[in-house]
């Protein structure tokens, strides 16, 4: 810290000193009946209200959950061990807020909006409250930009617009942060002059990471800052140690952030990593609190829980300033089991899911997204018409792929038509591959698809289909360039257009050595 | 948590027929005697504890020791209470039933602490001050406190009126931390 002056000193304590002899301060308080396992039972309080913020001595707050008829159930977000039965307990008029502004950008924060990256303290102006209602139907319009993932599988097939709600799921170690990861540094374009001049409006990001190892986020962080996606992302922690109340919340809280810049017109993506931890979070609390328990031992509003906090997503009317809130809430399964209560849940309130496996992930497929259960219900909409073009011959040569698979082992026996079906999805397969931390702009993924869907790759072997869609978009990065802006520009594959990415592709087929 | 209930319920029930039967004033009085003697008396409390005693020597011991000294209401009632094996409840008993008397009257307790003892100037003051705020009757007790360093807190039900030197003192200190941080 800077040196103080002491004159600066005896300034600051008069001024301090001169609001000293106050007027009568009024409050209202309880005792503390009971404490522990991150819950207190407080009696008192008569007039405090549900979700209200209250305050216990040593600095720890806490939030009212339960109002009962004698005594007053609440979830603390501190240490419990700080508090002991008998103490006094002040009501603070507040519902429970943090606070949000464009400061939080590139910081670490906890969900209480308290910075843990030791950067010192964030400055901003306004509060909000951490849990709000959703708007309503009046306030919304239909997602029609997109939000670029920057992954070919997911921009392709499983379009998300801005303003969608879309899950990852899958089990552990199948790559769900990863594709979590990849769409924050994706967004980097969007904060450029060329995204500007294009007419793509810059995109934030929000990453709260709920229950996760300390190391887990840390490499994350260290990530996106590599990356340079720190400067236009938040990330909101409450890890596996934090007190479970903090994981419960943390969620609200970047629903909060991301809907401050929602409503200021802009557009915000937040991710939820992992809202399977924070229904178990949910579900101690609960369970301490002696609420009844229902299937899987969680409560019975887990469901409540979880719309309430997917339903603030929205893309805002234009009237409102046409700002958007994109929810990408994560869901790890069970050895693969989708029937279980909490994705079910989030699979139905969702607009659609992108379905990771592990026994493709485990084959090399990597993103392992399984094409044929992953949909996205209303990214459609929010596509640009170059990619719509391109992506619906991929799709159908997929199907036809996965329906013929079974029978790739019989070989030569097949007929023609079966046999290029089989090299077509192969290679399309091949093509949709993608490494980690390598997101893919829109006008690079539509030539590689286009060149996947026209049969370009069939003659060529698999194990040289990435090398040459890389040395393909190389070459056309160098010699064609214009054909790569218009198709960024007009977001629109006419038939000239076509016609040249024809003939460029023809002669780089007939050009490339196999070797 | 349960007999807290509970106790309410006998409470609200023998405060009822003492309404009733216009003798709030005698039984109120009673139960103050009563209080008096658990208060007094360890042998007592821990006779109304003991559940080895039977009802029907509990009830010969609560006709003896209290047929001329309360009313038959009170006497009745504590009979009741026995038969029904709930006699260890009686102190919180009489804690609620003064509770909803002080209700029903429109008596306010209030505790204030204060850091040097109240003049009666200052105490009459505050009465006075409490009752035209509150619109009741108050009854103060008095608390010394001297950790309190300066000025006085007064505390009814859940609400707290803090003009302790301590308080500013502790508020002062909040703002300097935060204007630091």
């Amino acid at each position: 810290m800077s040196e103080i002056r002491p004159d600066e000193v005896s300034a600051i304590l008069r001024k301090q000193l001169s609001g000293f002899e106050k007027e009568v301060d009024i409050y209202d308080v309880g005792t503390v009946l009971q404490v522990g396992d991150g819950i207190a039972r407080v009696y008192g309080l008569s007039k405090v209200m549900a979700s209200e913020l209250i305050e216990f001595p040593n600095g720890v707050f806490g939030m009212v959950l339960n109002l009962e008829e004698d005594n007053v159930g609440c979830i603390l977000f501190g240490q419990s061990t700080l508090i002991k039965e008998g103490d006094t307990v002040k009501r603070t008029g507040w519902v429970a807020s943090m606070p949000v502004g464009e400061s939080m950008l590139g910081r670490v924060i906890n969900p209480l909006g308290k910075p843990i990256d030791e950067r010192g303290p964030i400055k901003t102006e306004k509060f909000l409250p951490i849990e709000r209602k959703a708007l309503g139907v009046i306030q919304r319009q239909p997602v029609k930009e997109p939000l670029q993932t920057g992954i070919k599988a997911v921009d392709a097939m499983i379009p998300i617009g801005r303003g969608q709600r879309e899950l990852i799921i899958g089990d552990r170690q199948t790559g769900k942060t990863a594709i979590a990861i990849d769409t924050i540094i994706n967004q980097k374009y969007t904060h450029t002059v060329e995204a500007k001049r294009l007419g793509i409006k810059p995109m934030y990001c929000i990453y709260v990471a709920i229950g996760q190892k300390g190391s887990t986020v840390a490499q994350v962080v260290a990530k996106l800052e590599e990356e340079g996606a720190m400067d236009y992302t938040t990330v909101i922690t409450a890890t596996a140690s934090d007190p479970s109340p903090l994981q419960f919340i943390a969620p609200y809280a970047g629903a909060t952030l991301g809907e401050f810049f929602r409503d200021s017109g802009r557009h915000a993506v937040v991710i939820y990593d992992d809202l399977s931890k924070h229904a178990q979070a949910y579900r101690q609390v609960s369970l301490l609190l002696r609420r009844p328990p229902g299937r899987e031992a969680y409560p019975g509003d887990v469901f409540y829980l979880h719309s309430r906090l997917l339903e603030r997503a929205s893309k805002l009317s234009d009237e409102l300033g046409a700002g958007s809130l994109t929810a990408l809430p994560v869901i790890e399964t069970q050895a693969n089991d989708v029937s279980a209560y909490i994705p079910t849940n989030v699979i139905s309130i969702t607009d659609g899911q992108i379905y990771l496996e592990p026994s493709l992930f485990n084959s090399g497929v990597r993103p392992a997204i399984n094409v044929g259960i992953s949909v996205s219900r209303v990214g459609g909409s929010a596509q640009i018409k170059a990619m719509k073009k391109v992506a619906g011959r991929l799709r159908l040569d997929l199907a036809q792929y996965r329906e013929l698979e079974a029978f790739a082992k019989f070989g030569s026996d097949l007929d023609k038509t079966t046999q290029a079906q089989l090299r077509r999805g192969a290679r399309l397969v091949e093509l949709l591959k993608q490494g980690q931390y390598v997101p893919m702009s829109v006008d690079k993924q539509i030539i590689s698809i286009f060149v996947g869907t026209n049969g370009y790759l069939d003659e060529i072997p698999n194990a040289h289909v990435q090398r040459f869609e890389q040395e393909l978009l190389e070459s056309l990065e160098l010699k064609h360039k214009d054909i790569m802006n218009e198709i960024a520009e007009k977001k629109d594959l006419s038939d000239d257009l076509q016609k040249k990415l024809h003939s460029i592709a023809k002669e780089f087929a007939t050009a490339f050595k196999v070797s | 948590m349960s007999n807290h209930r509970t106790a309410h319920r006998y409470a609200l029930a023998v405060f009822g027929v003492a309404e009733e039967m216009n003798k709030l004033e005698v039984v109120s009085k009673d139960f103050v005697f009563i209080g008096q003697i658990i208060k007094e008396s360890q042998d007592f409390n821990l006779f109304l504890k003991n559940p080895i005693i039977t009802t029907e020597k509990k009830k010969r011991v609560f006709s003896e020791l209290l047929s001329n000294r309360v009313s038959d209401v009170t006497l009745k009632f504590i009979i009741l209470l026995s038969s029904k094996n709930r006699e260890a409840l009686l102190p919180e008993i009489i804690e609620k039933f003064n509770k909803l008397r002080d209700e029903k009257l429109g008596i306010l307790d209030v505790t204030a602490r204060t850091a040097v003892k109240f003049t009666s100037a200052q105490e009459l003051e505050l009465v006075r001050q409490l009752g035209s705020t509150t619109k009741k009757k108050v009854r103060v007790k008095y608390i010394l406190d001297p950790s309190l360093k300066g000025g006085f807190t007064v505390q009814f039900e859940d609400t707290v009126w803090n003009a302790s030197v301590q308080h500013q003192l502790e508020l002062l200190k909040k703002r300097f931390t935060e204007s630091v941080r």
